[in-house]
C-alpha cells in the first residue's frame, strides 16, 4: 500500500518537474510569452491535437548548453519515434491535475487517458522496473550471479522488444535531460550524502590522480587509437579526428552509477572501492570538459582550432570542477543552516536536504559547471550539519527516501537502457566497436598500472597488482556515456548513431561481461574483502586518539600531511562552522558521542530482543510444569543446583502457582488476552488517527517495535499461566487452607509482585531472578526440611544456606547471564543473613538490596561497572565478607556497583541532576531500612508458604480486584518502591501500550497479591494514601534511568497512575 | 640546511641510529635538520618547551599527552636527545613485511598508544585515564557525566578480567580489527 503511494507520489514528482522543467527551461527564454508561442509553435505541435511528450521537447535542449538552436526534435529524437497519444494541446498544466471535465455537457463516465498519459507512463514504467526488482531478489540464484543491473536491462531490453514489434513504442524514456536532470541527482547525491568523508579524503589524491589524469589520458588514447586505425581504412568509412575525440570523451568515462551498482554487491575492501567509486564521481568534471570542448571543436570545425580554444579548454575545466565543487560546498552548508532552524517543524527536514542539494545540482548546471561534482559535495558538506540539527526519525526518514529514490532511479536508468537499445537505427561496425571494447579496457588498464606506480610514491598504503586490476577492471562505463552520446547531434556527427551502438555495446560489455566476472574474480585474487562491522566504543576512542597522536606527530615532524590539513579543518570546523551551523554545538568529537549513544541503544535492544527470546516457546514447552518443577526441586535436593535447567524461562513464582482462580476469574482473563491481542490493531490504527496532524509525526505512531516483544511474552505469560493452572488448581485446591498470613504478610506479598512487575512487562529477566529467588528459597526450605529445623529459625538458616549456596556454587555451570544474576542474589542472601543475625540496618545490607531492587531493569543491560560512589564503595566489601567469606566474596564487588551504573549513566542529552544527592541518599537510606524490614518479612513468608505448598490463599479476589492491581503495583508499601519508579521502560509514555499491557500482568503477575488482602475500600483508600505520601517522596529518591531509559518525570506519572487507579477501584468495588 | 645538520651528525651516529630504527641515512638527516630547527636553544637536545613552541602542537588537545609520550617513552625527564627523539619516531614508520623492527611493528605502535593513555605508567588503563584522555578530545561542552559513561562503557567493553583496567593485552585485543599499522604510520620524507 504504502510502496504504491510511495511511487505515485514519486511518479508524480516525476511528472510534475518535469513539466515545471519544462517552462522553466522555456523562460529561460527572454521574454515569457515568446516561449510560450515556442512551446506552440513547436514542430511537433504543428500537428494538430498532437503532442509529444514532453521528452522529445527536452531533446532540443542541450544539458551542456550546446546544442545547436537549429536542431529540431524530429532529428535528434531520431531513434525516438513521436508518440501519437492524444493530448489537449499546449496545455502543460493539464498533467498536474486541475479539475476534471470540460467540454459541452456533462458526462458521466467519461475516460481520457490522455490527460494522465505522462504520469501515468512514467509511474508504470517505474512499477514495472520495481516489480523486476522484486523478481530478482526472489530467485537468489538469479541474483548471486547476475548483478541487478544486468537483470534489469535484460528486462529492459525484453520490454523494448515488445514495444518495438508492437509498434507502440511511443515513449522515448531516456533522454538525456531526463537522465540528468532527474535519474543522475538521487544517485549522486545518495552517493554523497552516504559518502565515507573519512576515507574520500583520505584517499583524494589518489582520486583525483585518477578522475583527472586518468580521464584525460583514457580519452585522449583512446581516440588517438581509434582515429589511427580508422587511418588504415579497416572500417571502411572515414572518420574525422575530432568526432572520435568526441566519442572518446565520453566513452572514457567511468560511470558512477555502473560502478555503484556493480562494487556495491562484490564488497571489496573500502580503499579499492572508495578510489573507484570516487574516481567514477569526479570525473565527472573532466568528462563534462572535454565533452564540451570536443563539442565545440566539432562545431567549430578542424581547421578553425587555435590553441587559444585548448587552453581556453582547460582554463575552463578548472572553473568547472573548482566552481562545481565550490557551488556545492555553499549549498551544503546553507542547508546545514537551514536545518538549524527546523526543529519546530521536524516533518519537513527531509524536504530540504533533498531540494537544497538538488538546487546545488540545478545550480551548478545554470553555469555549466559539474552538476555531479556540486551535488556529492553539497552531500558531503551538508552531512556532518544537518545531522546534528535533524531528528533522528527524519535522518531515517532521510535514508530511507534517499536510498529509495537512488535505487529506483538506478533501476529505471538500467531498464531504458535495455528499451533504448531496441530500436532499428542501429549502424554496426564491427571492427569498430570491438576495437573500441578493446582499447576501452587496454587503455583503462595501463592508465591504472601507470597512474598506481604515481600515487603509490605518495601513498602510505600502496596498491598491489591486485588492486590495481580490479581498479582497471572495475572501470565500467554506463548510462552516462549513453545519454552523452544521445546528446551528439547527428548533423554535425555523421556518424552519430554508430556512436551510439558503440557506446551501447561498451556499456554492455562492462556491465555484463566485467559485471559479472568481477564478482568470482574478487573471490579467486583473494582480493581484501569488505568487513563491515560497527566500531566498538574502543575502536572509536583509540583511533581518535591515534588521529590526534598523528597530527602532532606530522606537526612535530613538520610536514602537512592529510592529518594535519584534517587537524586543521577540524578546528576551524569546531571553532567558527558547527557554531553557526549546529543548533546544540556540544561535543568536539560527535563521533564519540555518536558511538557512544549508538552502542547503548543497541545494548538496550539486545537486551530486549533477548530476553524476549530467551523465554521464548522452545521445545521445552511440552513439558509439563509439575515434571519441571519435581526436576527443580529434587536436583535442589540433591545439592547440584543446576541453575541451568530453569533457564527455560519458566516462571515458577509460587504466588502463581498457588493461584486457584474461579470460573469468572478465568474468563475475564480469558477476554483480556483474546481482546489484548486482537485489538491490538485496531487500537494502534485508532490512535495514529487521533494523532494526525499534518506538521508532525507521532512518534508512537512509528514505534512498532515494542509489541512484537510484548506479543511474545503474552504467549509465553498466558501459556505458562495455563499450564501453571491446569497442573495446579486441583492440587492448589486441595492444599488451600485459610490459615492466611494475614495482611501482613499480603503487604509484603505486595510487594515481591510488585518488584517484578513492571520489569515483567519488560522482560523475562525478572521472572529468572524470581526463579533464582525461588531457587535460593526452596533451598533453604528444603535444608530447613532436613534438619528440622523450626521456622523461626529462618534467619540463621538462611544464613547457613546461603553459605552452602557458595559452598554448592563451586559445582554450579553458570550461563552466562546467569552470572551476572547471581552475584546480586548472593549480596541479596549475604544482607538477609547479615540482618537477620543482626538485627539491625546497616548501610552494606541496605545497598545490597537496593542493588536487588535495581536489577529488574538493570541486570546486563550494559554491564558497567560504574565507579562506586563513595558511601557505597568500600562498606558493602567489607561486611559481607564477614557473613559469608566464601564464594561471595568474589561475586560480591558487582553487586554494589549495578546499582551505581544507573545513577551515572544517563543517556545523552538527559543529564540527570547531579544535586540533591546527599539528601537523596539519606533519603533512601530511610526507605531502605522499610524495604529491608519487608524483605525480612517476604523471606520468612516464602519460606512458609513454601512449605506448606499452595497452603497460602484463603480468598480468591473479585474479578474486579483483578482488573485493578497493575494500577497498584504503586500503591503498595511506599517503602519497598521508592527507586522502581524510575524504572520505567522505554515505552512508560504510551499510555495505550500501559493500558494494554496491564490487564494481562494483572492477571499473571499481579493477582494474588490482592488475593489475601481484605479488599476493604479503607483498605484501599490508606494505601492510596500512602502512595500519595511515596509520590511526594519520589521526587527525593535518586531516580536512576536506565541506561537506555529516557529520564521520564517519574512522580507525575506514578500520580497519575494512582489517581486511575483509585478511579478504577472505586468504581469495581462498589 | 640539509649540508649544515648532516655536519653536525657524525657517520657512525647515523649508523647506529639506523640501525636502531631503520631509517634511512636520508631520512635521518631530514629529521636531523627539523630536530635542530626544533631545538631552539641549540643545545644539542629538546625540552618541552620546544614541543610547546610548535603552535600547531600547542592547539591540538592531545599536545600534552604527545610531548610527554616523547619523553616518557625515552626515560628523561626534559630533555631528548637525537636518538631518543628518532627512537619515538621510528614507532612511526610503516610496517615493511621485509624489514622487520621492533619499534614500528603493530606493537610498537599499540604500545605507543597505550602509553598515550596510560600516564602512570602500570600497564594499565584506568578509567581516570581514560576519562583524562576523553575530556581533552571531546571538550568541555560534554557533562562530566556522560563522559564517565563513555570511559565506563569503554572498560567494560575491553576489560576482559575485570579488574575494571584495560591492560596492554586488552588494548590489543578492543584494536584487533583496526588497521593500526596503517593508522599509525607516517611517510616519512626521503
Amino acid at each position: 500500500m504504502s510502496i504504491t503511494r510511495t511511487l505515485v507520489f514519486f511518479v508524480l514528482c516525476v511528472a510534475a518537474s518535469e513539466l515545471a522543467t519544462n517552462i522553466v527551461a522555456l523562460s529561460e527564454v527572454p521574454s515569457h510569452g515568446h516561449s510560450t508561442i515556442q512551446y506552440v509553435d513547436n514542430p511537433v505541435g504543428s500537428s494538430p491535437g498532437v503532442v509529444t511528450l514532453p521528452s522529445v521537447v527536452h531533446h532540443a535542449e542541450d544539458r551542456s548548453g550546446l546544442a545547436d538552436a537549429v536542431s529540431s526534435p524530429s532529428v535528434s529524437t531520431g531513434d525516438h519515434p513521436v508518440d501519437g497519444g492524444v493530448h489537449p494541446p499546449a496545455d502543460p498544466g493539464t498533467a498536474g491535475g486541475h479539475g476534471g471535465g470540460h467540454g459541452e455537457g456533462i458526462h458521466v463516465f467519461t475516460a481520457e487517458f490522455a490527460r494522465v498519459e505522462i504520469p501515468f507512463i512514467i509511474s508504470l514504467w517505474i512499477f514495472c522496473a520495481s516489480l523486476a526488482k522484486i523478481g530478482f531478489h526472489m530467485a537468489p540464484k538469479l541474483s548471486s550471479i547476475f548483478p541487478e543491473s544486468c537483470l534489469l536491462i535484460v528486462v529492459g531490453i525484453v520490454i523494448g522488444l515488445l514495444l518495438f514489434h508492437t509498434n507502440s513504442a511511443g515513449v522515448s524514456p531516456l533522454t538525456p535531460t531526463t537522465f540528468f536532470f532527474y535519474m543522475l541527482p538521487p544517485i549522486i547525491l545518495d552517493a554523497g550524502y552516504f559518502m565515507p568523508n573519512r576515507l574520500f579524503f583520505d584517499h583524494l589524491g589518489t582520486i583525483l590522480l585518477f578522475a583527472v589524469l586518468g580521464t584525460i589520458w583514457n580519452t585522449v588514447s583512446i581516440g588517438l587509437a581509434l582515429w589511427g586505425v580508422g587511418q588504415t581504412g579497416l572500417y571502411g568509412f572515414d572518420l574525422p579526428l575530432l568526432d572520435t575525440f568526441l566519442f572518446s570523451a565520453l566513452i572514457s568515462a567511468v560511470d558512477p552509477v555502473a560502478v555503484l551498482a556493480v562494487f556495491e554487491e562484490i564488497h571489496v575492501n573500502e580503499i579499492l572501492y572508495i578510489v573507484v567509486f570516487g574516481e567514477s564521481l569526479l570525473n565527472d568534471a573532466v568528462t563534462v570538459v572535454l565533452y564540451n570542448m570536443f563539442d565545440a571543436y566539432v562545431g567549430m570545425g578542424q581547421e578553425n582550432i587555435k590553441y587559444t580554444d585548448i587552453l581556453s579548454g582547460f582554463a575552463s575545466f578548472i572553473v568547472v570542477a573548482i566552481g562545481g565543487t565550490l557551488i556545492g560546498i555553499i549549498w551544503g552548508f546553507l542547508t546545514g543552516f537551514v536545518t538549524r532552524f527546523t526543529n519546530h517543524v521536524r516533518v519537513i527536514e527531509p524536504i530540504f536536504i533533498f531540494v537544497m542539494s538538488y538546487l546545488a545540482y540545478l545550480n551548478a548546471e545554470i553555469f555549466h559547471m559539474s552538476g555531479i561534482l556540486a551535488i556529492t559535495f553539497c552531500g558531503i558538506t551538508m552531512k556532518n550539519y544537518v545531522e546534528g540539527n535533524i531528528s533522528p526519525k527524519s535522518h531515517t526518514t532521510i535514508k530511507y527516501a534517499m536510498k529509495m529514490l537512488s535505487s529506483s532511479s538506478e533501476t529505471i536508468i538500467f531498464m531504458f537502457l535495455g528499451v533504448n537499445t531496441v530500436n532499428d537505427q542501429h549502424d554496426w561496425n564491427t571492427a569498430f566497436i570491438l576495437l573500441t571494447i578493446l582499447f576501452c579496457s587496454v587503455f583503462r588498464a595501463i592508465g591504472c598500472i601507470v597512474l598506481t606506480e604515481v600515487a603509490n610514491r605518495f601513498r602510505l598504503h600502496k596498491l598491489n597488482h591486485v588492486e590495481k586490476f580490479v581498479m582497471s577492471y572495475g572501470g565500467l562505463r554506463g548510462a552516462v556515456a549513453f545519454a552523452l552520446v544521445l546528446l551528439v547531434d547527428p548533423n554535425k556527427v555523421k556518424k552519430q548513431p554508430l556512436f551510439v551502438t558503440a557506446t551501447i555495446s561498451v556499456v554492455y560489455f562492462t556491465v555484463f561481461f566485467q559485471g559479472i566476472t568481477i564478482k568470482p574474480l574478487v573471490k579467486y585474487l583473494k582480493v581484501k574483502r569488505a568487513n563491515k562491522f560497527e566500531k566498538t566504543m574502543n575502536e572509536r576512542l583509540h583511533e581518535k586518539l591515534v588521529d590526534y597522536t598523528m597530527a602532532g606527530m606530522e606537526d612535530i615532524l613538520g610536514h602537512t600531511g592529510n592529518l594535519k590539513i584534517r587537524d586543521k579543518f577540524k578546528q576551524i570546523d569546531n571553532k567558527y562552522i558547527r557554531p553557526c551551523l549546529i543548533r546544540e554545538h556540544a561535543a568536539h568529537e560527535p563521533k564519540i558521542l555518536e558511538t557512544y549513544s549508538k552502542l547503548t541503544m543497541r545494548d538496550a535492544m539486545d537486551f530486549m530482543r533477548r530476553n524476549a527470546t530467551s523465554s521464548n516457546l522452545t521445545g521445552g514447552n511440552s513439558e509439563s510444569m509439575a515434571v519441571l518443577f519435581r526436576n527443580y526441586t529434587a536436583n535442589n535436593l540433591n545439592g547440584s543446583a543446576s541453575m541451568a535447567q530453569m533457564d527455560n524461562g519458566w516462571n515458577l513464582d509460587i504466588g502463581e502457582l498457588a493461584y486457584s482462580p474461579s470460573a469468572r476469574d478465568l474468563s475475564d482473563a480469558k477476554v483480556h488476552h483474546m481482546l489484548s491481542e486482537e485489538l491490538w490493531k485496531p487500537y494502534r490504527r485508532s490512535s495514529r488517527r487521533l494523532s494526525y496532524s499534518r506538521h508532525a509525526v507521532n512518534d508512537h505512531d512509528l514505534s512498532s517495535s515494542h509489541h512484537v516483544n510484548h506479543n511474545m511474552h503474552m504467549h509465553i505469560r498466558r501459556m505458562v499461566s495455563e499450564t501453571v493452572r491446569k497442573q495446579h488448581s486441583k492440587r492448589v485446591k486441595r492444599h488451600r487452607d485459610p490459615h492466611a498470613n494475614g495482611s501482613g504478610e499480603g503487604g509484603s506479598r505486595n510487594g515481591t509482585k510488585s518488584v517484578s512487575f513492571k520489569p515483567l512487562k519488560e522482560n523475562g529477566l525478572e521472572k529468572k531472578l524470581h526463579d533464582d529467588y525461588l531457587h535460593a528459597v526452596i533451598k533453604e526450605v528444603s535444608e530447613a526440611e532436613e534438619r528440622n529445623t523450626s521456622l523461626d529459625d529462618v534467619g540463621a538458616q538462611a544464613a547457613g544456606s546461603s553459605e552452602d549456596l557458595d559452598g554448592d556454587g563451586a559445582g554450579i555451570t553458570f550461563i552466562a547471564r546467569k552470572a551476572s544474576i547471581d552475584p546480586v542474589l548472593y549480596s541479596y542472601e549475604s544482607a538477609m543473613a547479615e540482618l537477620i543475625n543482626n538485627q539491625q540496618m546497616a548501610l552494606a545490607g541496605l545497598l545490597a538490596a537496593s542493588a536487588l531492587a535495581h536489577l529488574p531493569v538493570q541486570p546486563e543491560l550494559s554491564p558497567i561497572r560504574s565507579p562506586d560512589l563513595p558511601q557505597s564503595s568500600e562498606t558493602p566489601r567489607g561486611k559481607r565478607l564477614e557473613v559469608d567469606g566464601k564464594g561471595a566474596i568474589k561475586k560480591s564487588p558487582a553487586a554494589p556497583s549495578r546499582q551505581i551504573p544507573s545513577k551515572s549513566k544517563p543517556i545523552l542529552g538527559y543529564a540527570e541532576p547531579a544535586t540533591g544527592i546527599p539528601s537523596a541518599v539519606l533519603e533512601q537510606a530511610r526507605l531502605q531500612q522499610h524495604r529491608l524490614r519487608f524483605l525480612l518479612e517476604r523471606q520468612r513468608q516464602s519460606l512458609k508458604r513454601v512449605i506448606s505448598l499452595g497452603e497460602a490463599h484463603p480468598s480468591t479476589p473479585t474479578a474486579a480486584e483483578m482488573q485493578l492491581p497493575w494500577k497498584r503495583d504503586d500503591a503498595d508499601d511506599m517503602s519497598t518502591f521508592a527507586i522502581k519508579q524510575s524504572e520505567f521502560p522505554l515505552w512508560v509514555d504510551n499510555k495505550e501500550y500501559n493500558n494494554y499491557y496491564s490487564p494481562t500482568n494483572t492477571f499473571l503477575g499481579e493477582l494474588d497479591k490482592k488475593k489475601s488482602q481484605h479488599p476493604s475500600v479503607i483498605d484501599i483508600f490508606t494505601r492510596e494514601h500512602r502512595t500519595a505520601d511515596l509520590s511526594e517522596r519520589g521526587e527525593n529518591t535518586l531516580s536512576p534511568p536506565t541506561s537506555f531509559d529516557v529520564t521520564v518525570t517519574i512522580p507525575e506519572e506514578i500520580s497519575k497512575e494512582d489517581e486511575e487507579a483509585e478511579a478504577n477501584q472505586k468504581t469495581f468495588t462498589k | 640546511m640539509g649540508n649544515h645538520s648532516s655536519l653536525l651528525l657524525r657517520e657512525e651516529e647515523i649508523e647506529t641510529i639506523q640501525q636502531e630504527t631503520g631509517f634511512t641515512p636520508n631520512q635521518i638527516e631530514r629529521l636531523y635538520s627539523r630536530f635542530t630547527s626544533l631545538d631552539k636553544g641549540d643545545n644539542g637536545f629538546l625540552c618541552r618547551e620546544d614541543f610547546h613552541r610548535i603552535p600547531e602542537l600547542a592547539i591540538n588537545p592531545l599536545g600534552d599527552r604527545i610531548v610527554n609520550a616523547f619523553f616518557c617513552e625515552s626515560g628523561s625527564e626534559d630533555q631528548l636527545n637525537f636518538r631518543q627523539f628518532m627512537k619515538v619516531l621510528a614507532h612511526f614508520r610503516p610496517v615493511k613485511k621485509d624489514k622487520e623492527n621492533k619499534l614500528n611493528s603493530r606493537e610498537g605502535k599499540l604500545r605507543f598508544a597505550f602509553q598515550m593513555y596510560d600516564t602512570d605508567n602500570d600497564e594499565q588503563i584506568s578509567k581516570e585515564e581514560l576519562l583524562g584522555v576523553l575530556q581533552m578530545m571531546v571538550g568541555d561542552n560534554i557533562s562530566e557525566e556522560q563522559l564517565v559513561s563513555i570511559a565506563e562503557r569503554t572498560i567494560v567493553e575491553a576489560d576482559k578480567d575485570g579488574d575494571q583496567m584495560i591492560s596492554f593485552q586488552e588494548f590489543c585485543t578492543a584494536l584487533e580489527r583496526t588497521d593500526v599499522e596503517q593508522k599509525m604510520s607516517i611517510r616519512f620524507l626521503n
